[in-house]
């Protein structure tokens, strides 16, 4: 002892350095793990400090009155006036004051909700009213996830940076999945094993990498040959809604090339008979007020009168007459589009590049002739599609990357929607993103539900997933995932009470997600739900109290959408892998 | 030591031979090369070969990710060389299956070897088979107060050549009498002079540069070729000297690396680099770079096989 205190004493400068050194390495070490970790030193706040989470809901039951109005009308809090819209119609290149359609736009709540003459899940949330997450009642008797599961791998392809890559599937990248009649499939270019299967169920994945993968649903396997594009895909597709085999699908990137070059996004038509490209549109286009052209909203399409509407990100929103020529029989398709008529609006002294942007990333939804839809400013509105003029406005001041959702209850119609943190963040990187229910009619705001979430450049936080509305048993509520609260990798699996907009039950989760919530029922009459998380994880929770049930973890993010299939789930992540995985 | 015995000498020697047959791989198992001479003909016959291409910007590995989008098919590696001579020496000596030029480069190329051939690019992804063209190569300038000033006196010059049809015969004179003599070309003549004169003429700058240094790389042949001793021959040639006449000012072409050439740009040792993508950008975010207008069109990319001889 004696000897150690004498040590001790001899040395004792030296061992103060010594630990002192040694502690500053150690932080140094730590820091240098969370600021990889953090990305950039203004995250360490956030990284140290929960946001808030759930905050208080604000109601307006007075906002409710004429929902079940006939016609669109705005008030004047949603009047287009009071918001200093500047409204562009071009029509077949030349800039027109008014348009009136000749052939009217008019979808049918049931056209919206079930269309006719295609089996399946055609586009973003597998109709219109952007409210079908799921096909067929599943099996789950068991509750959990079966060992019944196949992979299928895909890629990436370069960013416009020309130095990152985009991989696997992101968001909103959910599959379509149909079931084409028999006659149909006769035409097509199937390989043989798909085209003699009974009921096949195909699954169609614009990716990523750049491609269209066909797979089929119950095994994964390769159903025709894979369609090579070469430029990435982040949205859902859309099918042509009465089984003529179109296929509607945009970019979501440009290409840069060795020379440097900038190769636009577009949108393409693609034939499922033989995988030929019929058109493709929407690039380098001088009308756009932006200088960013994607198309990851999910095309709608009306077959009544065989019109394309297709939102842009670039600020347009482009219709035309697809002129669709299907001999059914022999097996022949083409398009060959007209009257395309372009709308763009922009509200002054607020809309500018490097500010509150133009364009809609998210899809949008339809009921009648009118169009409702969001973009990255902020801006929800709604667009009378037979004179392509807006009808109500509401500025939410916050990105809308999370689609609106349609519900018809009774005669009364809403819409829901929620936003993202991206303008309005305080000097901590927190703020607030809100999932709303508005009057269809007229716009006006029934329900306001406000979370405070953190937010980080290039990994928003908020509501990026689109809402699932429950049926049966959890008809009353409806579901979304937020991101980044209360911690900045953390988020909610939120089902609100639709009526009200308060929480019925919160799920807290361990990673966040902005892969969009799916609900499924059993024949017996439960309700499930799949949620997919940034940190791989697959969840199958129970919809009515919010238990966990089951989890998986696929080790890689799953920031796409899935879709099931009677109880068949495809899903993909940002490892470059499809998945099917089934339930039981 | 003990002499050698008949026996043990030729034994020896016996030996001696395998082992050299073993080092340079000959006979044995199939050589990297085997799988290269194995004729190409479409673009399933490069799913897991080697490719390869001239050395740019874009670093290698992005470069690999790059082509196989625009193949729509994996390959198992991608090497990036120097210049256009040394890629297609590659392919000629069976290292790669396949080398990833410009349309121009490899019409080009093809005009001038007749073992060499390239792929049907229907078969590629649809980015190789837009209607328009991918881009123009026009000239880059750097994204600063002087970039913008040599942009303008640069566009002036460029549309004085196309209005006056100058552009047109230089286009002839160098790449399409060159490489093809028999028709084929994707240039549609009088296309430039007539948007030229569609529009109202760019001013002369009031004072023009007294001396311009631009790059040229000799990476797309025949618009930036280099003679025997290296040196700017043909199109970038004979263009430049019409910039000078036009601007009256001296031009420099200074012959730098591909890899290295931007580099220089925006170190400033250059004012220009001759060949670069110029067109329309949609994404956002400045760039460090601007791009004078096109002056002649780039449809697609190009994959050079071998083909079988006299064969096109």
């Amino acid at each position: 002892m004696d000897k150690i205190i004498g040590f001790l004493k001899k040395y004792k400068t030296r061992l103060i350095i010594g630990a002192c050194v040694l502690v500053l390495l150690i932080v140094a070490f730590v820091g240098f793990k969370i600021l990889v970790k953090v990305g950039n030193p203004k995250y360490f706040y956030n990284y140290m400090h929960d946001a808030r989470g759930s905050l208080p809901t604000e109601y307006n039951a007075g906002a409710k009155e004429n929902a079940d109005a006939r016609t669109a009308f705005s008030t004047e809090t949603t009047s287009p006036a009071n918001h200093k819209i500047t409204e562009h119609v071009e029509i077949d290149g030349t800039v027109a004051d008014s348009y009136i359609r000749a052939d009217k736009i008019d979808f049918s709540e049931d056209f919206c909700e079930n269309p006719a003459g295609i089996k399946g899940l055609l586009t973003f949330r597998g109709n219109y009213a952007r409210s079908m997450t799921s096909v067929l009642n599943s099996d789950i008797s068991k509750g959990k996830f079966a060992s019944d599961r196949w992979t299928y791998a895909t890629g990436k392809v370069l960013k416009s940076n020309g130095v990152d890559y985009w991989s696997g599937n992101g968001w909103t990248g959910q599959p379509i999945v149909t079931e084409w009649p028999a006659d149909i499939k006769e035409t097509m270019n199937l390989f043989d094993e798909a085209k003699a299967k009974d009921s096949l169920k195909e699954v169609i994945y614009p990716g990523m990498d750049g491609c269209i993968h066909f797979l089929d649903l119950e095994t994964g396997k390769e159903t025709r040959p894979t369609i090579y594009v070469g430029m990435t895909f982040k949205g859902t597709a859309s099918l042509y809604p009465d089984g003529t085999p179109l296929l509607f699908c945009g970019s979501g990137d440009a290409q840069t090339g060795q020379f440097g070059e900038n190769v636009c996004q577009r949108f393409y038509i693609y034939s499922l008979i033989d995988g030929t490209l019929l058109y493709e549109g929407g690039y380098n286009d001088d009308f756009a007020p932006r200088i960013w052209h994607a198309y990851d909203s999910s095309p709608i399409i009306d077959p009544a009168t065989d019109t394309l509407i297709q939102p842009g990100e670039n600020g347009v929103i482009y219709t035309m007459k697809l002129n669709t020529s299907y001999d059914r029989a022999g097996g022949k398709l083409s398009v060959a589009p007209s009257d395309v008529v372009k709308y763009s609006f922009t509200i002054e002294d607020k809309y500018k590049e490097g500010g509150y942007l133009w364009g809609s990333e998210c899809s949008g939804t339809v009921s009648g002739g009118y169009l409702y839809i969001g973009d990255n400013a902020g801006t929800f509105y709604c667009l009378d599609l037979n004179t392509m003029n807006m009808v109500w406005v509401q500025e939410l001041n916050e990105d809308i990357n999370s689609s609106p959702v349609f519900e018809y209850d009774g005669a009364n119609k809403y819409v829901y929607v929620a936003t993202t943190l991206k303008y309005n963040y305080n000097s901590h990187s927190m703020g607030e993103a809100a999932i709303y229910k508005f009057n269809a009619m007229n716009g006006e705001i029934i329900w306001k539900k406000p979370y405070e979430v953190h937010t980080v450049k290039g990994y928003a936080g908020g509501i990026l997933s689109t809402g699932a509305l429950g049926a049966g048993i959890v008809s009353d509520y409806i579901f979304y995932s937020v991101s980044k609260t209360p911690g900045i990798e953390q988020g909610y699996l939120v089902a609100l009470d639709k009526h009200t907009g308060e929480e019925a039950w919160v799920l807290p989760l361990e990673m966040y997600s902005w892969s969009s919530t799916v609900v499924t029922y059993s024949s017996d009459g439960h309700a499930y739900i799949i949620q997919g998380c940034q940190n791989g994880d697959l969840i199958l929770v129970d919809a009515a109290n919010g238990k966990v049930l089951d989890r998986l973890n696929f080790g890689s993010g799953i920031e796409a959408t899935p879709v099931m299939y009677g109880n068949r789930i495809v899903l993909a992540t940002r490892s470059e892998k499809i998945l099917g995985v089934a339930v039981e | 030591m003990e002499k050698l015995t008949g026996k043990s000498k030729a034994l020896t020697i016996e030996i001696l031979i395998i082992v050299l047959l073993l080092l340079t791989g000959f006979g044995f198992g199939k050589s990297n090369t085997e799988g290269a001479k194995a004729p190409v003909t479409c673009a399933d016959d490069l799913v897991g070969g080697a490719i390869g291409g001239i050395k740019g910007r874009m670093p290698q590995s992005s470069a690999r990710i790059f082509y196989e989008s625009m193949l729509g098919r994996r390959v198992s590696s991608y090497t990036s060389y120097a210049s256009v001579a040394e890629a297609t020496g590659a392919l000629l000596s069976g290292k790669i299956k396949a080398a990833c030029v410009t349309d121009v480069t490899a019409d080009y190329m093809i005009a001038g070897n007749r073992s060499l051939t390239k792929l049907d690019r229907t078969e590629m992804a649809a980015v190789e088979n837009t209607v328009e063209p991918r881009f123009e190569f026009g000239m880059a300038v750097r994204n600063d107060r002087e970039g913008e000033t040599l942009c303008g006196e640069l566009n002036y010059a460029i549309d004085v050549m196309k209005r006056t049809g100058t552009l047109d015969d230089l286009i002839y004179k160098h790449i399409t009498s060159v490489v093809y003599p028999e028709g084929g070309s994707p240039y549609k003549f009088d296309t430039y002079k007539e948007e030229a004169l569609a529009r109202e003429a760019a001013v002369l700058p009031e004072q023009p540069p007294k001396k311009l240094h631009i790059g040229i790389t000799g990476a797309v042949e025949p618009i930036e070729l280099l003679d025997e001793r290296l040196q700017p021959t043909g199109f970038c040639s004979e263009f430049a000297d019409y910039l000078g006449q036009i601007l009256n000012c001296r031009i420099e072409l200074l012959v730098l690396d591909n890899e290295t050439v931007f580099t220089s740009l925006m170190s400033g040792r250059i004012d220009a680099v001759f060949c670069y993508g110029s067109g329309r950008v949609t994404t956002e975010g400045s760039r460090k770079w601007l791009t004078t207008e096109g002056y002649y069109p780039m449809y697609a990319y190009d994959f050079l096989v071998q083909g079988s001889q006299g064969e096109l």
